[in-house]
């Protein structure tokens, strides 16, 4: 008997805490465009958020203070993905079917993305992938375009190409050695790009080993790459933990190479972790925080909120600005839906964004030409090396 | 052949830290015929109770080891306390033993990572230079851990074969209701087994630091442990470092010579394949003789 | 309207999935923390199944998930031949779930087939909707019901109370495990190929430990040798975390406490032992219509 009533209770309170989150999220009040931003609090990706979320609240409040855009004040709601595809899906629907955004920020990365542009696509509603650089996040396997998906970041056929220009005419290395986490698109597209350009150019690569996400014991690779006779080691993993751990393994086993590196790992958390160990390698980046127009914000940022920003905060405030003169411009033609934003995004021409000025291509939703820094490593600080643009 | 004692130097390092939790975990199994899940997370709690002593406190690395020691073992028995002896005495089945045990382990590995956040943090001592002998070179820190992963082994040995209490042990690892009768004390055996399992995780967690990189998920390299000892033979100490020794070296030789991204799939296999010729492990007996 | 459709398809899948685990745990008192493995196994198939060979939807889920149960037996004999006990299983299905993970990772392509690896396998049809998750719902509980009020059932709870007793009584302990272990892996399957059709895309990166820890957790909370408990967890383990987002970081937390907690107080979970039948309906019946006659 006692079963019976407990589950009825049961019940009746699922249900009215469901309706009840129904009703309260849906409740609009005038005027107020939210943008909705998905990102990284937990998981193992959990460094991600914490640094873009203050980041992008303070620049709402700032604009909100100002009045708005066109009038239109902005909210920000953000959700996190524990780090895991599913739920970054979950909160993409619940951002636009249930919160109603205009936009979104976010994903953070590629194997997310993919998904997520369908899910933008359906629900049209534009979104803005902050650092996902697999091809086929915004242009699918078939070629065809996703009208709702954007980014602001460069993407891998860019960066393996200037790395493997970089590392054969101006290193004048031949003999490349690659470390691939093969759990990741970003890095298998990384390494398949670099090496496409790196033997076009004339070089070799001597060594190819894998492992896996979450692997922490790299001594078997690095003792078969020592072996090999490779002059340069190529690590484009998509965080800095792997790197941190194979050069620190490096070191123990004596093998004395250049390493590179992607944009994934350039966090300051590579330099705590193996900074020493690190001396001299050489990481290529679309955005640095020491580049000196961003140390006032730099500054400013890590005063009142206690945490050093870093890459993310960077191109999390790249979407949020692109989103706000998108909705500038659709503003002036009408009513900020949606698709007016996504059209003017499609046809964004030298904006000012907070890294730099950028172009969206329309036919492949990729800013255009954003310049690529190369980035090295001496005690323990980032050095700029040079910029790379493409010819 | 320089870059096969390489490899097997690499995986006998593995095998050491291994040891340390394979054992841990055979003891346990061997009187309670349960597995600890929690271990993943005295591991972790270990290292970084060593981690904040040193980077916070100041203190030399010896004392932190220690103090990383004294509070792991409070936390294991305060464990088995809270979350074991009630079922233990209510002789609840194995498995709700066991989910008991992971909801410690989700509880207190989430807890750390709450705290400290899921960076990898170096442990803070000064890089040393490897040794070479040759052209292989051989950690000096893996060499430190190696001495004292086998010194605690050995007096574990010395314990558990020439003192009364270890006699009081592996009685209870035989029959548990027995022993009792015996006028073994349940209680004491406990607090003694959960003691030992807290220095050999504070141990292998500190080694595990310093080898690699402090991190609140570092626990989950015990479930190789378990794989070590599955394969060495059921709840045997012994057996638990063979086998550890042998994952550690195999698992290295396949990542060098075969393919490094199927290395975790190797270790599965081997378990399968052992368990279908040596269904007791290899050096396992039918569950008769323990320890 | 979308986003708790979203609900109530994420949670059907989960609730398939975990009804698996519960046959498998809940009834022959199996540990496993690997059936994310088999929703993989499953998931792929069924995908391959419709996009390259374009099978029927509903006889490809069938397939994918006899697949995933067939795989089942690759640890299933071996570990039950020998007697294994329950926590080296467990283990052994975690290393099955991260060997799958691992190979779906590294297996770019499957002769002709473009499985993607890492990058997943993409542009699979877009099947799935709310109704025929609940339709597959539906199903699935009926059978399980049937199974676990059959003899079969029987046998399984005699496994998990007592080994030797139930060989006494005449009980094959390998044929019973396996038997639990396949229909938990089928359903699994199924799950998997559900999941699948409704992101339309595939990744080895959805099959993670976490799963495979989400759907035991359902089946601890929700209560051991009980169909209608699981059912009722894995829908709110789906649906609550969605509403509390606020305490995300604190969920897993509190997880562990509760698991600690639930196996001490109240080890028969919510609704343990509380089986459906047609019973709780009477009774519901006779609760509310006795008020209104109290009532007059």
């Amino acid at each position: 008997m006692r079963n019976t009533s407990k589950i009825k209770w049961m019940g009746l309170v699922m249900i009215v805490l469901l309706l009840a989150t129904s009703v309260l999220s849906s409740c609009k009040t005038e005027k107020v465009l939210k943008i909705g931003f998905i990102t990284e609090q937990t998981g193992v990706d959990a460094y991600i958020g914490p640094a873009s979320v203050p980041a992008l609240q303070d620049e709402v409040d700032r604009i909100n203070a100002a009045g708005g855009i066109a009038g239109y004040k902005l909210q920000l709601i953000v959700y996190d993905t524990r780090s895991e595809v599913t739920d970054a899906v979950a909160v993409a629907r619940r951002l636009i079917d249930q919160d109603k955004v205009v936009a979104i920020i976010g994903p953070s990365w590629s194997a997310a993305g993919i998904p997520l542009a369908d899910i933008a696509d359906a629900g049209k509603v534009p979104m803005i992938a902050t650092t996902a650089s697999n091809v086929n996040v915004t242009v699918s396997e078939s070629g065809v375009l996703h009208p709702y998906m954007f980014r602001v970041c460069f993407i891998d056929p860019y960066q393996g190409y200037a790395q493997a220009d970089f590392a054969y005419n101006k290193l004048g290395l031949r003999k490349a050695a690659l470390l691939t986490d093969v759990s990741s698109p970003y890095t298998v597209g990384l390494h398949q790009f670099f090496e496409k350009h790196f033997l076009e150019l004339g070089g070799e690569i001597v060594a190819k080993e894998g492992y896996n996400q979450g692997d922490t014991e790299f001594r078997a690779q690095l003792a078969k790459i020592k072996d090999s006779g490779a002059d340069l080691l190529v690590v484009d993993a998509y965080t800095y933990k792997d790197v941190g751990l194979v050069a620190q393994q490096a070191e123990a086993l004596g093998l004395k190479i250049q390493m590179m590196a992607g944009d994934g790992v350039f966090v300051p958390d590579l330099l705590e972790m193996a900074g020493p160990q690190l001396e001299g390698a050489i990481v290529t980046t679309g955005v640095s925080e020491d580049s000196p127009q961003f140390a006032d914000f730099n500054a400013a940022f890590e005063a009142k909120h206690g945490i050093k920003a870093n890459i993310y905060t960077y191109y999390g405030l790249d979407a949020l600005m692109a989103i706000e003169y998108a909705i500038g411009e659709a503003a002036k033609k009408g009513e900020p839906t949606p698709t007016a934003i996504r059209d003017a995004l499609e046809t964004m021409t030298d904006v000012q964004l907070f890294t730099s000025v950028v172009t969206m291509e329309p036919d492949t939703h990729n800013p255009h030409n954003k310049p690529l820094l190369i980035m090295s490593i001496k005690n323990s600080q980032w050095e700029l090396v040079e910029t790379f643009t493409p010819k | 052949m320089e870059l096969f004692l390489q490899q097997l130097v690499s995986g006998v390092s593995i095998g050491a830290i291994y040891s340390l939790l394979a054992v841990g975990y055979a003891l346990v199994y061997s009187v309670y015929n349960f597995t600890n899940w929690a271990f993943d997370a005295f591991m972790a709690f270990g290292a970084f109770a060593a981690f904040t002593a040193i980077l916070w406190l100041f203190l030399p690395f010896w004392l932190a080891m220690l103090i990383s020691i004294v509070l792991t073992i409070v936390l294991s028995v305060g464990v088995e306390k809270l979350a074991y002896s009630t079922l233990r005495r209510r002789k609840a089945p194995r498995l709700f033993m066991m989910i008991s045990a992971m909801g410690v382990n989700l509880a207190i590995v989430n807890i750390i990572n709450k705290i400290f956040g899921g960076t990898f943090r170096k442990f803070p001592i000064e890089s040393v230079q490897p040794v070479f002998l040759g052209g292989v070179s051989i950690g000096r820190m893996d060499l430190i851990a190696g001495v004292i992963s086998f010194g605690v082994l050995a007096l574990l040995w010395l314990f558990l074969y020439r003192t009364k209490w270890g006699l009081g042990i592996r009685a209870s690892a035989i029959d548990i209701l027995t022993a009792s009768l015996m006028g073994i004390n349940n209680d004491a055996v406990a607090v003694i087994i959960f003691t030992i399992t807290g220095v050999l995780s504070s141990v292998a967690g500190v080694f595990y630091g310093i080898k690699y990189a402090v991190y609140p998920m570092m626990g989950i390299v015990t479930i190789k442990a378990m794989i070590a000892s599955i394969v060495g033979g059921l709840g045997s100490l012994p057996a638990a470092i063979l086998g550890s020794m042998l994952l550690g070296v195999l698992e290295t030789l396949v990542s060098g010579y075969i393919s490094s991204s199927y290395r975790d799939l190797f270790s599965f296999l081997f378990l399968i394949v052992i368990l279908l010729f040596f269904p007791n492990g290899l050096m396992g007996k039918s569950g008769e003789e323990k320890l | 309207m979308g986003y708790l459709t979203a609900i109530l398809i994420l949670g059907g899948i989960n609730i398939i999935a975990t009804l698996g685990v519960a046959i498998l745990t809940g009834y022959t008192g199996l540990f496993t923390i690997g059936h994310a493995g088999f929703m993989a196994l499953g998931g792929y198939m069924s995908a391959i199944l419709v996009k390259e060979l374009h099978v029927p939807f509903p006889i490809a889920l069938l397939i994918g998930g006899t697949f995933a149960g067939l795989c089942s037996f690759i640890i299933g004999y071996p570990a039950f031949r020998s007697r294994l006990r329950g926590d080296y299983f467990a283990i052994a299905t975690l290393g099955f779930s991260e060997a799958i993970r691992l190979i779906l990772n590294n297996t770019k392509t499957l002769g002709p087939i473009n499985l993607g690896g890492a990058f997943g396998y993409m542009n699979i049809p877009s099947h799935t909707n709310v109704w025929v998750v609940l339709f597959t719902l539906f199903l699935a509980l009926l059978f399980a019901h049937m199974f676990v009020t059959s003899h079969y059932g029987k046998n399984c709870i005699a496994v998990a109370q007592d080994e030797v007793a139930a060989q006494m009584m005449g009980v094959n302990l390998l044929k019973t495990k396996l038997i639990a272990l396949f229909i938990s892996a089928f359903y699994a399957g199924v799950a998997g190929g559900l999941l699948g059709f409704y992101f339309a895309y595939l990744s080895p990166s959805f099959f993670t430990i976490t799963k495979s820890s989400d759907l035991l957790a359902a089946v601890v909370f929700g209560g051991i040798q009980s169909l209608i408990g699981p059912f009722v967890t894995a829908f709110v383990l789906v649906a609550v975390p969605e509403v509390l987002r606020a305490l995300a970081e604190w969920r897993l937390i509190i997880y562990g406490f509760l698991f600690v907690i639930v196996m001490i107080f109240r080890p028969q979970g919510l609704l343990g032992y509380v089986e459906m039948n047609l019973n709780f309906a009477r009774l519901l019946w006779q609760k509310w219509f006795g008020r209104k006659l109290a009532e007059g």
